[in-house]
């Protein structure tokens, strides 16, 4: 084993870490000394805690950190598996059109309800998975399930629910609903609440155990089609549990985050230069790698400035040099 | 049938496109038939928000309102008639479109930042009111110059500037008269509030956090709404702080709005006190413990919102809210009435008033 | 009665209205090597695309042991049989060691991985095809020849019965080619592996009977077998001519007391059209 086990225990640990970090830090001064009692909070039923301290750690602190930690794993587990489902290290999260087709279904449910009415999430989620289906339908158009036809389909979906979004938009009254479609694109856990973890977490839970379990079948399916097939495995009922697997996350980070790109790009081979190209510990390492990058990148977010720059910007601004500096650090690793 | 489904999809997604551009072509086609030519001699001149000599064909009689605001300002100015060309924001407004019904049916050249020129010549206008955005961009003043097409910038940052944009809209119509009557009764507002907040006391003021639209969209500092709200004798703590600009928005986290904890929120969108009310974010603010969190009237507009014209009403609301002992308990319903009688020249039932008090469902939900 | 690996009834193959190959049955022994040597096109890699399983037959059928092969769910299929691709497209730099494996897919579930003993099993195929000392070595930075090599230990990971190999040795220099035949020539003899392979070159064939390989050779053209039997008897000047239409010449060579080898040397192409030598 080429990495020590402390790389391993470090890598799974900083999401914890950061996530209890992220607690104190914010606009709002909380002493150090009342930080105990507010942990203790929801568990004691104390009253001497000053309520307004409590509402924030763990009303507004901790459904943000731990939103931004899941959005993070999700992408970058969804990322990893399809980079490895499609062979093709260039792909990410947001193939098959899931980010544009769930940007989409939140956009249109902004403009026919209101902007944060769980019909949002659920036409995300919905949209999403329809984005799928219709880039797997064009992908096998032949009667196998070439990686070019899906990618292309993918491609072919994505600029489809891409003007679908601008007609939208075109749409939308500007001095309503356009700020809270744009902002939604845009993708902030500003407002991460009770609500969002209940309806974003499970199909971003579901979405990562799912593909956390199939991480050694990925090896496999990124062998092609072909060679998957004579080493046992069925491809393309594997594929398809891994892509609605990688749907399921994608889509649930996209309904409470908004689009960030990146992230499912980048963290996977980020993952790669530290542990190698074995998807046994690279999805689980690109888990939690995923999730510490958006932390980080979401307390930046929230202390650069008095206000926030969306999250989808920052994580290009921070991920574009930090992945140069990789590069040359490994000196492209085991490229 | 995946195909057929898709199929079906598209040509239901084109048709409603096609089906829009139609019927709007349709408009324009019988309006400019019943219109009979006019004889340009007379012009007059006036000066715009960008500083700019415009000259201008009198009596205008087609007026194309490019952004909501200026359409607003037309119906105050009693020209809501000749109104040909609008924003699609426009349609929206109950009271507006109630008053002027044909605004429902009128063609949209208008987006943001640019224009459908095509269309707007299509609808023949004798001006056209452009807001700041739309102006600079040079490719569609390029074209209304050489189509000549007279365009006039209408834009403002503070209350005196939106008066002089009445004075300036005034002129342009030929409404010198009923702009002036506008901008005494928005004059006697601030002044006669001012003097009666001027003298209230630092530690009775009450402070208040203003969110726009979105709950934590709100003020900065050299605002417009910071500038009326000051008139209310409100401590506007939002304009104290660093801001996230997005835009020409400004938000502010949930963390600042605890840092400032106001005595009272307002808020000028449908929905978003009860929001605000019923969310555990919220609920350990000062003013959401004691249930002091309101909805700002929204009549014609949303009262005190950037684009509204109905500012010296945000104003009497507010400071009557904030400061009853003060202000002795105006009686707002009859102010609203008489406002609407005075410059829109509606008389509004008991039912609409204290529906445009109570600032629920006063814009349409798009569902064409 | 030898016991049959795999046996391929009455095989016809279309693709829409073209047939590609008709009425083919073979049997491969335990143990054997069964060579398909034919000229491009003649259908070699769609024969064993449909033993695979990848494709299905038009008409007869495949028997793996006494099972029908479309009875073969994936898994059991690739407990029985492995396969070695023509090319192998290396996207990823996995290890040698995780890409060899990858032949104990058949016995994870879909969320499992591969346990302890199965990691033994891959180790120990890699000690095989002898190139254990590469197991960390990341397979794109090794050469051409040792990713067969890798492609062979991947199969033999799998513990199959019979491996297919589609012209294993077709990107390979001169002394990589004889690695990878030497190896599969010493997989049939000491493991009693069987082998289906494909292949452009009739020397294969001489080069496993030279070495006391069983081995069985078909001539494969215009979609049928056209020769079959043991290379020495199959592979003359005049079957040569019927298959590839060209002059050719068969070499014999005496290395030593025990071994002589046996080469056919291509000479020359008929210049005139000559139909007479095709059926």
């Amino acid at each position: 084993m080429k990495k020590s086990k402390f790389t391993y225990i470090l890598i799974f640990m900083s999401p914890f870490v950061l996530i209890f970090l992220t607690l104190f830090n914010g606009r709002y001064p909380i002493p150090l000394k009342d930080i105990p009692r507010i942990l203790a909070y929801p568990f004691s039923r104390s009253t001497l805690i000053n309520d307004t301290y409590s509402t924030i750690i763990w009303n507004i602190r901790m459904p943000r950190a731990m939103l931004s930690a899941l959005a993070g794993a999700s992408l970058a587990v969804s990322g990893a598996a399809f980079q490895g489902l499609f062979h093709n290290p260039l792909v990410n999260s947001g193939m098959l059109g899931v980010s544009s087709g769930s940007g989409f279904g939140a956009a249109l449910a902004i403009l026919l309800f209101a902007r944060s009415s769980p019909f949002v999430y659920i036409f995300a989620l919905i949209f999403g998975g329809i984005a799928v289906f219709l880039s797997y339908t064009i992908g096998r158009i032949y009667n196998t399930t070439p990686t070019i036809m899906l990618v292309l389909g993918g491609t072919v979906v994505s600029s489809i629910f891409s003007a679908l979004i601008s007609l939208v938009k075109y749409m939308a009254d500007p001095l309503n609903e356009l700020p809270a479609i744009t902002f939604w694109l845009m993708g902030s856990f500003a407002s991460a609440n009770a609500q969002d973890i209940l309806i974003g977490a499970p199909p971003m839970i579901l979405g990562i155990a799912g593909l956390i379990l199939m991480r050694w079948r990925i090896n496999v399916l990124s062998m092609g089609d072909r060679e998957a097939h004579t080493l046992g495995i069925s491809s393309s009922l594997n594929k398809l549990a891994a892509i609605i697997f990688a749907t399921l996350s994608t889509a649930g980070a996209v309904c409470v985050s908004g689009n960030i790109g990146w992230v499912g790009l980048i963290i996977p081979h980020v993952g790669r230069m530290i542990v190698g190209n074995d998807n046994n510990s690279l999805i689980p390492v690109s888990c939690a790698l995923g999730a510490s990058f958006l932390i980080i990148i979401d307390n930046i977010s929230r202390t650069l400035t008095g206000g926030e720059i969306p999250i989808g910007i920052l994580t290009s601004l921070v991920g574009g040099p930090f992945f140069i500096y990789l590069l040359k650090k490994t000196k492209g690793g085991s490229w | 049938m995946k195909i057929n489904l898709k199929i079906s999809m598209a040509v239901l997604i084109l048709s409603l496109v096609l089906l829009q551009g139609c019927s709007s072509k349709d408009q324009v086609k019988t309006e400019a038939s019943t219109q009979t030519q006019e004889d340009e001699t007379n012009t007059i001149t006036v000066v715009d928000c960008f500083d700019r000599k415009v000259e201008i064909p009198s009596p205008v009689e087609r007026i194309a309102c490019g952004y909501a605001y200026t359409g607003h300002v037309a119906a105050i100015l009693g020209r809501g008639d000749d109104i040909v060309a609008v924003v699609d924001g426009l349609k929206r407004d109950k009271v507006l479109t109630q008053m002027y019904p044909h605004i429902k049916d009128l063609p949209v050249p208008f987006s943001t930042g640019t224009i459908n020129i095509e269309e707007l010549l299509a609808c023949d206008p004798d001006v056209v009111f452009l807001k700041t955005d739309t102006a600079l961009n040079k490719s569609v003043t390029e074209k209304l110059d050489s189509l000549h097409i007279p365009y006039v910038v209408i834009d403002y940052f503070t209350m005196e500037e939106q008066l002089e944009t009445i004075s300036i809209m005034g002129m342009v119509l030929g409404e010198g008269e009923r702009a002036q009557k506008y901008i005494d009764y928005y004059n006697n507002v601030i002044d006669s509030t001012r003097k009666i907040t001027s003298s209230i006391p630092e530690k009775e003021r009450v402070s208040v956090y203003h969110s726009v639209n979105e709950a934590v969209r709100t003020d900065s500092e050299g605002s417009f709404q910071d500038d009326w709200i000051k008139v209310t004798g409100a401590i506007n703590v939002s304009t104290s702080d660093e801001l996230e600009i997005s835009g020409d928005k400004t938000y502010a986290t949930l963390e600042q709005i605890y840092l400032w904890d106001p005595d009272i929120i307002i808020a000028n969108e449908s929905g978003v006190p009860e929001y605000i009310l019923s969310n555990d974010q919220w609920a350990s603010l000062r003013a959401v413990k004691n249930r002091q969190v309101y909805q700002i009237p929204n009549g014609i507009s949303r009262w005190g919102h950037p684009g509204s014209i109905e500012t010296p009403l945000a104003i009497l609301w507010t400071s009557n809210l904030l400061y009853p002992q003060h202000f002795g308990h105006i009686d707002m319903k009859k102010i609203t009435q008489d406002y609407y009688q005075d410059f829109f020249n509606i008389e509004l039932s008991s039912d609409e008033v204290t529906q445009i008090l109570n600032g629920k469902d006063m814009r349409e939900l798009r569902t064409n | 009665m030898d016991k049959c690996t795999v046996q391929v009834n009455n095989a016809s193959f279309c693709y829409g209205s073209k047939k590609v190959f008709n009425n083919i049955s073979f049997k491969i022994k335990k143990g054997e090597v069964f060579c398909v040597l034919g000229p491009n096109g003649c259908g070699k890699t769609t024969l064993l695309d449909c033993v695979l399983g990848i494709l299905k037959l038009s008409e007869g059928n495949v028997l793996i042991g006494d099972t029908d092969l479309r009875d073969l769910r994936e898994n059991k299929l690739a407990e029985k049989m492995a396969y070695v691709p023509q090319t192998h497209e290396r996207s990823f730099p996995y290890k040698v060691k995780e890409i060899v494996l990858m032949g104990r897919a058949h016995k994870t579930s879909i969320f499992t991985s591969p346990s302890e003993e199965d990691k033994k099993i891959a180790m120990d195929a890699l000690e095989k095809v002898g190139i254990s000392e590469l197991a960390d070595v990341p397979y794109t930075q090794i050469s051409g020849g040792q990713c067969q090599l890798v492609m062979i230990a991947r199969a033999l990971a799998q513990q199959p019965e019979i491996i297919v190999m589609d012209e294993p040795t077709s990107h390979l220099d001169f002394k990589n080619e004889l690695v990878v035949l030497e190896t599969v020539a010493d997989l049939v003899k000491k493991h009693n592996i069987s082998i289906l392979m494909a292949t452009h070159f009739p020397n294969h064939a001489y080069y496993f009977e030279t070495n006391h390989v069983p081995t069985t050779l078909v001539l494969m053209n215009n979609g049928i077998f056209e020769e079959t039997g043991r290379p020495y008897g199959v592979l003359n000047e005049q079957n040569i001519l019927n298959t590839y239409n060209i002059n050719s010449k068969v070499l014999n060579f005496r290395l030593d007391e025990s071994t002589s080898i046996r080469q056919v040397v291509p000479i020359s192409l008929i210049k005139e059209k000559n139909q007479g030598g095709r059926k």
